[in-house]
């Protein structure tokens, strides 16, 4: 009787075991409540047909198997309490490497973010900074206000120039005239001469006149003298007109192709400076979207990372089934004990009622356990909503 | 003689030969001078090859013979560098430069 009982109660055991394992807890703690109705009901007339033959092998078997059932609940006790410990381990790993792998995205995004913002202050203009195109500016106007001045001065210096020469032509005019004064003096002192000839011709009675001729004649030289020095004076300031307007031709004469080469530089460093700009811009472009790319990535990986609420109640699962297989275990060890003592039908009929109230207890447990494993059991098909 | 002014029909043609320079500038004078300032003024640059700060100078002052923003005045055929100088100097907006 005791062999019949105990090695079914095992073998159900196991498969309930390994049943659990692979398909989950309801169906075996119906194959479990299965074995145990089956051998707790009421001896019945087939049960009655050798009852001598059980009773005969009863004392050499039934201490085995008492052995046998207590080693093997314990054993299973001592892997339950192996399993919960690992599960707990396992748990906290996984937690530990969560919240740093969170910590570690976050990090990124920031360092992603500053070096954004630092690419972004190398073009960005504060307050009272020069900018490369204000400075290719103000160069072009420097340029138009030295070419405007250099024209300016040009037209007043050639109109300098005119004026100059205007007075030259007035200089020679004077020339001109002097020699009309010298030509005048040249006659006069002719006259002069004629003059002194004729008086001294006649005699004593011309004496008079020659005095007269004779300062004439000096008049007419000192006329010459001063037309001379008119003529010097006008000279001098005819040179001085030469030389300044050789100062103009100085001054006027500025070669332009030094404006025309420096503008084609200025123009050419312009472009160059748009070019490195557009360049710049195009670059900051870039990073910004990539830095956002990474933010968001960064964001996937961190809402991927709420696995960790799946993995910890899955295992909060874990354990209550562990718990459940533990009450199994116990309900089992009990039907055992009750069996022993059968003697006393009415205590184990009392523990036979007590355990499948405690099974229909246990049931509703275990299927909200498989439910809710169920729901979570994939972590892509959209169910992070459940967190 | 590098600067010659020929009247043609309500035109005045100015031609200038050369360098454009300050050593023209009498010559330049009294060329236009020979016009009365109400006429077209046509300076021909064709055979003109330098034009220095002096020559704007003149240029100017002819502007201002012909009356200043009244005046009728065109430079034709004028080359690259001539013509650089000329815009450069902003004088596009007071003659008409070909």
């Amino acid at each position: 009787m005791m062999k019949r009982i105990g090695l079914p109660t095992i073998v159900s055991l196991l498969i309930a075991g390994i049943s659990w394992w692979f398909v989950g807890a309801v169906p075996a703690a119906l194959v479990i409540v299965t074995a145990l109705v089956w051998r707790f009901l009421p001896p019945s007339a087939e049960q009655d047909e050798q009852p001598q033959v059980a009773e005969v092998v009863q004392p050499d078997f039934s201490d085995n198997v008492h052995e046998m059932h207590d080693e093997a609940l314990s054993h299973l006790r001592d892997q339950l309490n192996l399993i919960r410990s690992e599960s707990n381990q396992v748990n906290k790993l996984v937690q530990d490497a969560i919240s740093q792998l969170t910590r570690s995205f976050h990090g990124l995004n920031s360092q992603s973010e500053l070096q954004g913002q630092l690419l972004r202050s190398l073009v960005s203009k504060e307050d009272g900074e020069q900018s490369f195109s204000d400075f290719i500016m103000e160069t072009e106007e420097l340029l138009t206000y030295f070419v405007d001045g250099v024209v300016t001065t040009s037209k007043d210096s050639m109109y300098l120039m005119h004026r100059l020469d205007d007075m030259s032509e007035r200089v020679n005019g004077v020339f001109s005239l002097l020699g009309d004064v010298r030509e005048i003096a040249s006659q006069t002192n002719l006259l002069a001469l004629n003059a002194a000839i004729e008086a001294a011709r006649a005699g004593e009675a011309g004496r008079g006149f020659a005095v007269v001729a004779d300062e004439v004649r000096k008049l007419s030289r000192k006329s010459d003298d001063f037309s001379e020095e008119i003529n010097q004076t006008t000279q001098g300031i005819k040179d001085a007109l030469d030389s300044a307007g050789e100062v103009v031709h100085r001054v006027v004469s500025a070669d332009m192709s030094v404006a025309i080469n420096s503008r084609k530089k200025v123009s050419d460093m312009s472009q160059v400076m748009a070019g490195l700009n557009d360049k710049t811009s195009q670059v900051i472009t870039e990073t910004g979207s990539v830095s956002e790319q990474i933010a968001v990535m960064v964001n996937q990986a961190v809402t991927s990372l709420q696995f960790e609420d799946m993995s910890t109640q899955l295992s909060e699962h874990i354990e209550r089934r562990i718990d459940a297989v533990g009450q199994l275990i116990d309900l089992v060890d009990e039907a055992h004990v009750a069996e022993m003592n059968k003697d006393r039908m009415g205590e184990y009929r009392e523990s036979l009622s007590n355990l499948e109230a405690s099974l229909d207890e246990l049931k509703p447990k275990i299927e909200s356990v498989e439910h809710q494993a169920v729901t979570q059991k994939d972590l892509d098909s959209g169910v992070v909503e459940l967190f | 003689m590098t600067i010659e002014g020929v009247s043609d029909g309500d035109k005045y043609i100015i031609n200038i030969q050369g360098r454009f320079d300050f050593s023209l500038q009498s010559e330049f004078r009294q060329s236009y001078e020979k016009a009365p300032p109400s006429s077209h003024f046509v300076l021909d640059f064709v055979a003109a090859d330098y034009l220095d700060s002096s020559a704007l100078g003149m240029l100017l002052l002819l502007r201002d013979y012909a009356g200043g923003d009244s005046a009728n005045i065109d430079i034709v055929h004028c080359r690259n560098e001539i013509k650089n100088i000329l815009e450069i100097s902003n004088f596009q907006k007071l003659f008409k430069i070909t």
